[in-house]
């Protein structure tokens, strides 16, 4: 299904990541990025670019690096947010419609193929672009392969989430806790601080847990981690070229079950609620000291070391994801920039898309609250200085595995209808094998419907 | 009209006259209601039957948004796999339980606040009463969730602060696979109930008083009131409240996707969450059109019987 990865100008991209990772970034680039930007002094004045995003943590600092574009160009940069199912009916009907009401569509890493078509590829252009300027092979590899499709790049990386540990330092300090590196560590950790009597009113943690999307993306955070588990039978770290060849799935295989049966035991160590919790409210529980650790995307991280969301502000630690499985499989998602294929103006959203994602705006992007994308912004000495849990973030991007969840057309059905299947098996409705057989079943029928290759039970 | 009825049918008119009685007709009403609502109509048709249509044709192929393959049309299959798919069965389920616990409590529920409503009429403070009662019907219902969402949160909500408070024990609300239906069908009660009030009062309101002032000098009690006068009087008015709460509850969306989003596993996985998930998440259009036109007929044979019901009463 995906062919071969798409390698621009490498040699210069990687002499700039070298430099960039040395702090030489400004000069090494400075010849390149500085006739970029002349080029685009005042360009597009008078012009408004429309982009359609989601309304994560993230989009202050979008908004304020984008005056920086307005203030370099004359163009209004107009930013409209929605939340994340929101964002993606919408671009999605904006797509059939063939809508040219925005400009720049940001896109998640599983909605790649159910995007293919809607943008414009960025393969000649990305070719045909400054290289210090592109720096494509500065992007984590992770994401250089997850905004391609069949060879196609749909979009270019700009806030890519790794999901971490987070723990409560002063809580672990009181309970003599350390950071669980397997799951058996993972859920003492939950007992200990849920049943300790130092921390009365603190339980141990949350996972998500909300019927449908919520617990079933949860699965695939947990699945590669738990024995060695896949979720379809090609789907695994190192399977390209082709993630998709056997999409047979083995959900109730014994690491499937296990994985759910995991699910289940840490359950009685959360909050009373927690069979109806996802993203927000585990935030808010570990945000306001009320949960001991939480497994979470690093967008959310910044928000917790931030008194104006956070009461244990100073107390936030990073680690990795526990695992059984010999190697650590790191969940990726976040957000990539693509140029809608009906766009007004698609030369303004290529200038924008290569501004934006630029290794020097990337930097600024960060420091104003948004997130690295490149090794480069990694690697800057007082981004590390203001985010220390970038030290994490360097051990797990190596192990984060792009198709982690499926970004094929049917992402969205499968972890719907798994997430479904997992709730009724986590809530009692059906036994665990029971639900995970019918998940097989059903997901299994969908995609050999779809195309696929599938071994039906 | 009167004057083109006026005219002899046999009579032929000059070629002048033609255009004159074409106006006359429209300007003097024969044609003139016609144009009037010609506008409401063409829109109507633009906004609702020719959606309508389209979708019966799209429930036909095998249209689906995100694979972009040549559109064929695949005749009832699409309806086959409706009747095939267990959420969507599930789905309907679901909702006929919400229907049958909510409707007779929302009935009653309704008539007993319109009674007290009545009652209170001409109280002081009575008007802003009656306003503030109908608050609920008139907030946003994604709101309501949201609010409901939070308040009925087993640990940090304020729902199990108030049942500790009156010594009860705590609940989960919709955090448990068998409380969270009901969670849900309280909130719509809440909801739904005060506008449901307000038509039953309306009815209470148009029956006249002597029929109350002889029944009491007969020496009949409140429930001889209620069954004798009250409900065989207000049955046309109870017909139309029926008929919009089943409209209500299968519409049901916005309460389900900001509670539960149809969990804990599929307690409250209601019709309108099983098509939006079909038709705006897997984007599978022409499977969505095929569940919601099933719906559609569902409903009207539904409201059908209602109407009938009403026509009887009529006669």
């Amino acid at each position: 299904m995906r062919s071969s990865r798409f390698m621009p100008a490498a040699v210069l991209g990687l002499a700039s990541v070298m430099l960039a990772t040395t702090g030489g970034i400004a000069t090494a680039q400075s010849g390149g990025w500085d006739a970029f930007e002349a080029g685009l002094k005042d360009k597009y004045a008078g012009k408004t670019l429309r982009l359609i995003t989601i309304n994560d943590p993230f989009v202050p600092a979008m908004i304020e690096t984008n005056k920086l574009f307005t203030e370099l160009t004359g163009a209004e940069v107009v930013v409209d947010g929605y939340g994340y199912d929101a964002v993606y009916e919408k671009e999605q009907l904006a797509c059939q419609q063939q809508s040219n009401a925005y400009d720049v569509i940001v896109l998640d890493v599983p909605w790649t193929q159910a995007f293919d078509g809607c943008t414009e590829y960025l393969n000649a252009r990305v070719e045909a672009g400054d290289p210090e300027v592109i720096a494509y092979d500065d992007y984590f590899k992770v994401m250089q392969e997850a905004v391609e499709w069949g060879g196609n790049i749909v979009g270019l990386p700009f806030a890519p989430y790794f999901v971490l540990q987070h723990y409560n330092t002063s809580y672990f300090d009181t309970l003599g806790l350390k950071p669980a590196t397997n799951f058996a560590e993972w859920v003492a950790n939950a007992e200990a601080a849920n049943k300790s009597e130092a921390l009365p009113d603190v339980y141990g943690t949350i996972t998500n847990n909300q019927a449908g999307s919520a617990v079933g993306q949860a699965f695939f955070e947990f699945i590669y981690n738990v024995e060695g588990g896949k979720p379809f039978a090609s789907m695994y770290p190192g399977c390209a070229p082709d993630c998709y060849a056997d999409m047979t799935p083995l959900f109730s295989s014994p690491q499937g079950i296990a994985t759910v049966e995991l699910m289940k035991s840490i359950l009685p160590f959360q909050p009373e609620g927690a069979l109806n919790y996802a993203w927000t409210e585990r935030q808010n529980y570990f945000n306001t000291g009320l949960i001991a650790f939480n497994n979470q995307w690093n967008v959310t991280t910044p928000s917790a070391d931030d008194p104006e969301f956070s009461t244990i502000v100073g107390n936030v630690g990073t680690a990795p994801f526990p695992h059984d499985s010999a190697d650590l499989v790191t969940q990726v998602g976040g957000w990539s920039m693509a140029i809608n294929k009906f766009a007004v103006d698609p030369e303004m959203s290529w200038d924008y898309l290569q501004w934006f994602t630029s290794p020097q705006v990337n930097v600024e992007f960060a420091k104003l609250g948004g997130f690295p994308a490149r090794e480069s912004t990694l690697a800057n000495e007082e981004l590390n200085a203001q985010y220390p849990w970038y030290t994490t973030l360097k051990e797990v991007i190596p192990t984060a595995f792009a198709d982690c969840r499926p970004r094929n057309n049917e992402s969205f059905n499968i972890i719907n209808t798994l997430g479904t299947y997992i709730s009724k098996a986590v809530s009692g409705e059906m036994t665990t094998e029971e639900a995970m057989k019918a998940a097989d079943l059903e997901i299994g029928t969908m995609l050999k419907e779809a195309g696929y290759n599938v071994t039906l039970p | 009209m009167q004057a083109a009825n006026a005219q002899p049918a046999s009579a032929a008119p000059a070629p002048g006259e033609v255009q004159q009685t074409l106006r006359q007709r429209i300007l003097d009403g024969d044609l003139g209601g016609y144009v009037l609502i010609a506008p409401a109509i063409i829109l109507l048709a633009l906004l609702t039957v020719w959606p309508l249509i389209f979708s019966v044709g799209i429930s036909l192929t095998n249209y689906n948004g995100l694979v972009k393959a040549p559109l064929e049309f695949v005749g009832l299959d699409n309806y086959v796999r409706a009747f095939n798919d267990p959420f969507f069965i599930g789905s309907l389920v679901t909702t006929a339980k919400v229907a049958l616990v909510a409707l007779p409590l929302q009935v009653m529920l309704a008539y007993v606040c319109a009674r007290i409503l009545q009652e209170a009429q001409g109280m002081i403070g009575s008007h802003l009463f009656r306003t503030l009662f109908i608050i609920p019907t008139m907030m946003s219902s994604l709101t309501i969730a949201l609010f409901f969402r939070y308040s009925l949160d087993p640990v940090i909500g304020v729902g199990n602060e108030v049942l500790r408070f009156f010594r009860l024990p705590p609940l989960l609300f919709f955090a448990d696979g068998q409380q969270a239906l009901m969670t849900l069908i309280a909130v719509y009660l809440w909801q739904w109930v005060p506008f449901t009030s307000l038509l039953v009062l309306a009815g209470l309101l148009g029956i006249p008083r002597h029929i109350y002032e002889a029944a009491d000098l007969d020496g009949s009690r409140w429930y001889h009131r209620v069954r004798y006068i009250d409900v065989p009087l207000l049955r046309r008015v109870l017909v139309i409240a029926l008929i919009l709460a089943i409209v209500e509850i299968i519409r049901l969306f916005d309460l389900v996707y900001g509670t539960t989003q149809g969990g804990p596993g599929t307690a409250t996985y209601v019709v309108s969450i099983g098509i939006y998930r079909i038709g705006f998440q897997d984007f599978n259009t022409a499977l969505a059109a095929a569940t919601s036109l099933m719906v559609l007929v569902l409903t009207i044979f539904i409201a059908q019987v209602f109407v009938r019901e009403m026509r009887e009463e009529r006669r």
